[in-house]
């Protein structure tokens, strides 16, 4: 009884080995004799651009995880219709040593998908590592175009997002355009013209001043006043950007806007300016350099945009 | 509360919310926004124009007492600024400051995000926060796009 038992462990302590071994050096000693050990090798097939050490781990995270608690099952499915006597510790220490393995090979499955993951840290070991310099340059060029696989992936799961993105995009009720910081308003605007001017494009630029300033926008450079977003809300061109030059005193702009559509634009504004008896707003609105070629006076004083 | 703890179990919308900056129906269409566009919610919730972006400097200040930083006054490292892709700095609303030894110092107008966290923090590397405004972190990384172009 003794004996079988010894053999039965042995039996199964040489299949585990050599699920490892085959799969991770591709040995062909045992294939014949070894089924799941050949399964695995065709599914290893799809891996093989992985680092060598993350195959490694993985095969051996497949054995631990999946063959040890077969193989447990068998043994003891085997030993239970045989209707053999073994020990109840025996069967207890073996079931906690398969669930002890089992917990070490998800340990391990987690650190190569994290190996993968991390790409980063993980060619910066691959690199360091002095025990690779015997297939270094092999080990390399797999790795390279694994790389290179993975970008390629990557960009297509990007396109599939953006696609989806288009299709799924729905009009969006409003949105503020982006606030750039009072500091830097009347240089990036003075580069934007210049931008324009040697482009020849068309830049559209829209000044809004209120002689009603809230506290709160006296204190908040952030703050965009009520009237500002109605003001917003309401006309057909959106700026690129906003900024306050001072409190109660906002200017935008917009790249590539024609004349015509600045017009139009000045025109909606005056009328809801009428409508809504504004009085206490200026607004201007015009196209650079089309409408105003020289803008010398944008660039010494910003005040002069009051123009209209 | 640690403050990691703070900024590993909260998010931004779920932090307005107690404040009482955000309603549910106004949460749910910048949620839509932001499922549509991408992007991070410090922008959105600005964009939206739900609060100003020196409120929420201020709220998150009070909140997690992490510094503030001027952004556009940092230079970063070239070497450090290519860890970081712009698609990342963009969806993750960050800019990389600094890197001392194993301390890597990052801004960031939204400190509650358990991913931008995880994502840089190993055994190694360890991350100190600072808080930006939003428009001075969407000019530094038009500007660093533009050096770069």
């Amino acid at each position: 009884m003794a004996f079988l038992q010894f053999l039965t462990v042995n039996f199964y302590l040489i299949v585990i080995y050599s699920t490892i071994y085959y799969n991770s050096l591709n040995t062909f000693v045992i294939k014949r004799i070894y089924v799941p050990g050949a399964i695995m090798k065709r599914k290893s097939r799809n891996i093989f651009m992985l680092p060598r050490d993350i195959r490694i781990r993985l095969v051996i995270a497949f054995s631990l995880m999946a063959v040890i608690p077969l193989l447990a099952t068998i043994y003891f499915v085997t030993i239970y219709l045989s209707n053999i006597q073994i020990p109840v510790l025996f069967i207890k220490l073996t079931l906690l040593a398969s669930m002890i393995l089992m917990c070490a090979g998800f340990i391990i499955m987690r650190s190569c998908i994290w190996s993968i993951i991390d790409i980063a840290h993980t060619t910066d070991q691959l690199i360091v590592d002095p025990m690779r310099k015997k297939s270094a340059n092999d080990d390399f060029l797999r790795f390279e175009h694994f790389l290179l696989y993975m970008e390629d992936q990557i960009y297509a799961a990007k396109r599939i997002l953006r696609t989806k993105r288009k299709i799924n995009s729905h009009v969006r009720a409003f949105k503020l355009p982006t606030l750039i910081p009072s500091s830097l308003v009347k240089n990036r605007l003075i580069s934007l013209t210049k931008k324009a001017e040697i482009n020849c494009s068309q830049l559209g630029i829209f000044a809004w001043k209120s002689s009603n300033v809230s506290k709160d926008e006296s204190n908040d450079e952030t703050f965009i006043p009520l009237w500002l977003i109605n003001f917003l809300k309401d006309i057909t061109i959106t700026p690129d950007a906003i900024g306050r030059l001072s409190p109660g005193y906002w200017i935008g702009w917009s790249e590539n806007k024609s004349v015509k559509e600045m017009d139009e634009y000045l025109k909606s504004v005056r009328e809801n300016i009428s409508s809504n008896n504004l009085n206490n707003i200026t607004t201007v609105a015009f196209s650079h350099p089309s409408a105003h070629s020289d803008l010398s006076f944008l660039r010494n004083s910003i005040e002069i945009l009051e123009i209209d | 509360m640690n403050k990691s703890n703070l900024l590993l179990n909260n998010s931004l919308n779920d932090f307005l919310k107690s404040k009482n900056y955000l309603e549910n129906n106004m949460l749910k269409e910048i949620q839509r926004v932001r499922n549509d566009e991408g992007g991070g919610w410090a922008g959105h919730f600005v964009d939206s124009g739900c609060l100003t972006e020196n409120e929420l400097l201020r709220l998150i200040i009070e909140e997690t007492g992490l510094p503030y930083i001027p952004i556009l006054g940092v230079t970063p490292p070239d070497q450090l600024l290519n860890e970081f892709t712009f698609d990342f700095m963009k969806a993750f609303e960050c800019f990389p400051v600094d890197k001392i030894g194993h301390i890597l110092t990052i801004a960031t107008p939204n400190p509650f995000q358990q991913e931008l966290i995880r994502s840089r923090q190993t055994a190694n590397c360890e991350i100190e926060l600072f808080v930006c405004r939003v428009s001075e972190w969407r000019e530094k990384i038009r500007l660093v796009t533009q050096k770069n172009n």
